[in-house]
């Protein structure tokens, strides 16, 4: 084995250490990291630190008296009746909140239709589109008098200069048609 | 037999029955004591910790899963008010720590032998270290859990629940060389 590969087992074994201590490790590595252990002084020495450490460690704790045990116990199950959420007792809590919820809506609906019937302010948008019918409604109406102003210019007799002026030039044609005729 | 026992009691606690959940209880009482009073420092809150605990057991255990140990459920609500007992304790400046030296097994270490010495350092080291790594620390020592179950418990990956326990043991063992230098 080289020193990259020894290194490389190591830092797999610190890597491990804890799942080799409690075996929940695949067969295969647990038996690599046990040959490990066994060839690795310094390997070896963490391991023996680490279960002192785990093991070793357990100091002696003041005991809750069976009194206060007692009084615990006596407190969490007088407080409450055991799946308070749960059971029968939630679905009736779930029942009750639904129908709160469902009142609750309503509620605010029929509030809000009555305020927007009884309320003198305008609609905001209905206001908006009438400013914006009342703008085409002027543009049609400018345009259609403007169309009424240049018919009834036709109409008078700026229309019967203009025809006779038509009218002398198509005679002015026919005399020039004339000259150019092989008759 | 025990694990027969347990559920007979589980069973019986889910019918409203108080004696049934103190003899439950019973069964971890020390495991469960331990891990809250090491974790929290001291008596009060351990013990206030514990009541919190109980309550939440006894409420809940209509919905406790029997598919899970029950070990591990109960852990997980003590984990739980632990760590709501840690956010207050953040906040509370007023509330007094015990002293580690004068907490049962810190005694007169100079008369203790090499073991208990040895003990009392890594106690008090453990005291030093962060919550979550004395967490994990605690809960294998204290609570007897493997280390995919305390991963469980505190609700988080098992490579952390392993990095927080490799940092923490890496923690002592400096201290105790050094200590022994």
């Amino acid at each position: 084995m080289n020193h990259y590969e020894a290194e490389n087992e190591c830092s797999c074994f610190e890597k491990n250490i804890f799942l080799f201590i409690d075996r929940n490790l695949s067969e295969e590595l647990f038996s690599k990291m046990e040959k490990h252990i066994s060839q690795c002084r310094d390997c070896s020495k963490l391991f023996s630190d680490t279960v002192e450490i785990l093991y070793g460690s357990k100091i002696d704790i003041p005991e809750i008296t069976d009194d206060k045990f007692d009084l615990m116990v006596s407190n969490a199950t007088k407080l409450s009746q055991p799946g308070f959420m749960t059971g029968i007792l939630a679905e009736q809590k779930q029942k009750k909140i639904f129908y709160w919820k469902l009142a609750f809506t309503t509620i605010l609906l029929f509030a809000s239709i009555t305020i927007s019937l009884l309320s003198t302010r305008s609609n905001p948008v209905k206001k908006v589109s009438k400013d914006l019918l009342d703008w085409e409604g002027n543009k049609i109406e400018t345009e259609l008098k403007t169309i009424d102003q240049s018919i009834k210019s036709l109409n008078g007799e700026d229309w019967n200069i203009e025809l006779t002026k038509i009218d002398n030039s198509l005679n002015n044609l026919e005399k020039s048609a004339d000259k150019y005729s092989f008759n | 037999m025990v694990k027969a026992l347990e559920q007979n009691l589980i069973h019986r606690c889910r019918q409203g029955d108080p004696d049934s959940f103190g003899h439950l209880i019973k069964l971890y009482r020390k495991q469960l004591y331990g891990y809250l009073f090491r974790l929290l420092g001291n008596t009060v809150h351990a013990e206030e910790a514990m009541q919190e605990t109980l309550i939440k057991v006894w409420k809940g255990i209509k919905k406790y899963n029997e598919e899970q140990k029950f070990a591990s459920w109960l852990f997980t609500i003590a984990h739980n008010c632990a760590m709501d007992f840690l956010r207050i304790k953040k906040h509370d400046s007023q509330v007094t720590e015990e002293d580690p030296d004068n907490l049962p097994g810190y005694e007169n270490p100079a008369r203790q032998i090499e073991k208990e010495e040895l003990k009392i350092m890594i106690a008090k080291t453990v005291e030093t270290l962060p919550v979550q790594q004395k967490e994990v620390f605690l809960l294998r020592i204290e609570g007897d859990f493997s280390f995919k179950e305390i991963a469980q418990i505190m609700g988080s990956p098992l490579n952390t629940v392993l990095s927080h326990m490799n940092y923490a043991v890496k923690k002592i063992r400096k201290r105790v060389m050094y200590e022994s230098l």
